[in-house]
């Protein structure tokens, strides 16, 4: 065999694996590829987002316009109890119908809830509409001090109760105060009163970045759930009219967060 | 002929050769200048030794890439290798590199850098003759591999690696060359989500080509 015969089949194999397409990232499916119960999520989350968007439009000069939008709600992943905007202009939901049966037991428990029916209708109000919405006053955060500005200067633990309180102003200027506001008390209290033993000493911003991995494990965010229901809670006796909120937000860059 | 059967008297034992040692037959006379004979394994009978090193060790810094990843720009990385020769060919490597590379798009608000780095024990193969100032190598190696997951932490997994490192030694104790080097990572081991579909990832791939700066003992 010649001498470059002897190479040829080691660097074709070697070609083919670089052409393999290996990556670290894989894509999300269109719209169009999405599950029905998919679709109706992204239309419940979408109809909160856009209510939370003539909210701010109305308000301030900025708009959140660029996450109102069916592509950019994320709700195909599975096996995860998630809600989240991580600065990519992306609002990610996960679904009932994506939970892996132990997970939608454990919602059950959370919300003290009798039947599987009543724990979904639940989750999906939580996580559809509400939850929807503090991701919505994310990425208005986002929109006026940037991703990077965000990440690097808030802690986690401010973030996500600011968020969490401007989607209860946002309830009040809807007025749908009493609807939500009540809906999450009758939601939150078993949470609180199941899991307060356990969390309610470390309700704070040190612990939370100290063991943000155990309390956001997929297979069990109870601690996370906790401190979701500790923000709300906090929010009720808290909160302020949503411009407030708002024109807060953007004086932020001049204050020690 | 005749030298042949000289040759062959000469590696006798010296009782044997105390039989031949008569009078008239000088032993010297196989010692002649010419008749010399190189007990060298490995050079031909008038070439010097090759100096073997025993222990190699390298600093490296250089290229890294995930390749086809559209959302995983270009990134760097650096490496330090300390490879044990067992044989004349043959070393035993033990391999470390880190590395980071800039996500891109959207999911960079996210997370800045993918970053990841390898612990891995393998074998270096030298293909040139070893007399030689440069080296060829063929690396093949295998170990853990750990990957920084933003949604999962530190991830630990398997990853299986081969590739050319091509060296120039300028003195007895120092050289200097570049390695190519692929891998193949998240074969077994836990899983980690990627940020831009929060799925598991499977089987990645990456490119290395850092430089190095050698030391021999």
């Amino acid at each position: 065999m010649k001498q470059s015969q002897k190479w040829f089949l080691p660097m074709s194999a070697v070609v083919l694996l670089c052409s393999c397409g290996f990556t670290v990232t894989n894509e999300r499916p269109t719209y169009d590829e999405l599950d029905p119960e998919e679709k109706d999520a992204i239309a419940t989350v979408l109809a909160e987002l856009n209510a939370f968007n003539g909210q701010v439009k109305a308000r301030t000069e900025f708009n959140i316009d660029s996450v109102v939008d069916r592509n950019r709600i994320h709700v195909s992943f599975e096996g995860l109890i998630f809600s989240a905007n991580l600065g990519d202009n992306t609002i990610h939901v996960a679904t009932w119908e994506n939970l892996r049966p132990a997970q939608k037991l454990l919602v059950q428990q959370w919300f003290a809830a009798s039947t599987a029916d009543e724990t979904k209708e639940k989750y999906e109000k939580f996580f559809y509409q509400f939850m929807a919405v503090s991701q919505g006053a994310k990425q208005y955060a986002y929109e006026v001090l940037t991703p990077k500005w965000v990440l690097a200067r808030r802690s986690i633990f401010n973030f996500e109760r600011d968020s969490i309180r401007a989607a209860l102003s946002h309830y009040v200027a809807e007025d749908r105060q009493n609807e939500m506001w009540g809906f999450l008390s009758t939601t939150c209290k078993p949470v609180l009163d199941q899991y307060g033993a356990q969390y309610s000493q470390n309700f704070n911003k040190k612990y939370l970045q100290a063991h943000l991995p155990e309390l956001i494990h997929s297979d069990n965010p109870t601690g996370y759930m906790y401190f979701i229901c500790g923000w709300i809670e906090n929010g009720k006796a808290d909160w302020v009219n949503l411009t407030a909120e708002l024109e807060w937000i953007a004086d932020l860059p001049n204050t020690d967060t | 002929m005749r030298n042949c059967l000289y040759i062959l008297v000469f590696l006798l034992d010296a009782g044997l050769a105390h039989a031949i040692d008569e009078p008239g037959i000088d032993d010297s006379f196989f010692d002649e200048p010419g008749m010399v004979i190189s007990k060298s394994e490995t050079g031909s009978a008038t070439e010097p030794e090759p100096d073997l090193y025993r222990v190699r060790l390298e600093l490296g810094f250089g290229y890294a890439s995930l390749l086809a990843d559209p959302l995983v720009g270009e990134g760097f990385g650096g490496a330090l290798h300390l490879g044990v020769r067992i044989h004349s060919r043959v070393e035993i490597e033990a391999a470390v590199f880190a590395g980071a590379n800039s996500y891109e798009g959207l999911i960079s608000a996210a997370a800045p850098y993918f970053l990841a780095a390898n612990v891995s024990l393998g074998t270096s193969v030298h293909l040139l003759p070893l007399s030689s100032r440069f080296f060829l190598t063929l690396d093949v190696g295998s170990g853990a591999y750990m990957v920084f997951s933003p949604l999962d932490g530190v991830v630990w997994n398997w990853v299986i690696h081969g590739g050319l490192s091509l060296g120039f030694r300028f003195t007895s104790w120092m050289g200097v060359g570049v390695k190519c080097r692929y891998h193949l990572f998240n074969l077994a081991g836990p899983g980690f989500r990627d940020l831009n579909s929060l799925t598991l990832v499977g089987v990645i791939d990456r490119l290395e080509m850092p430089a190095y700066l050698a030391f021999y003992f």
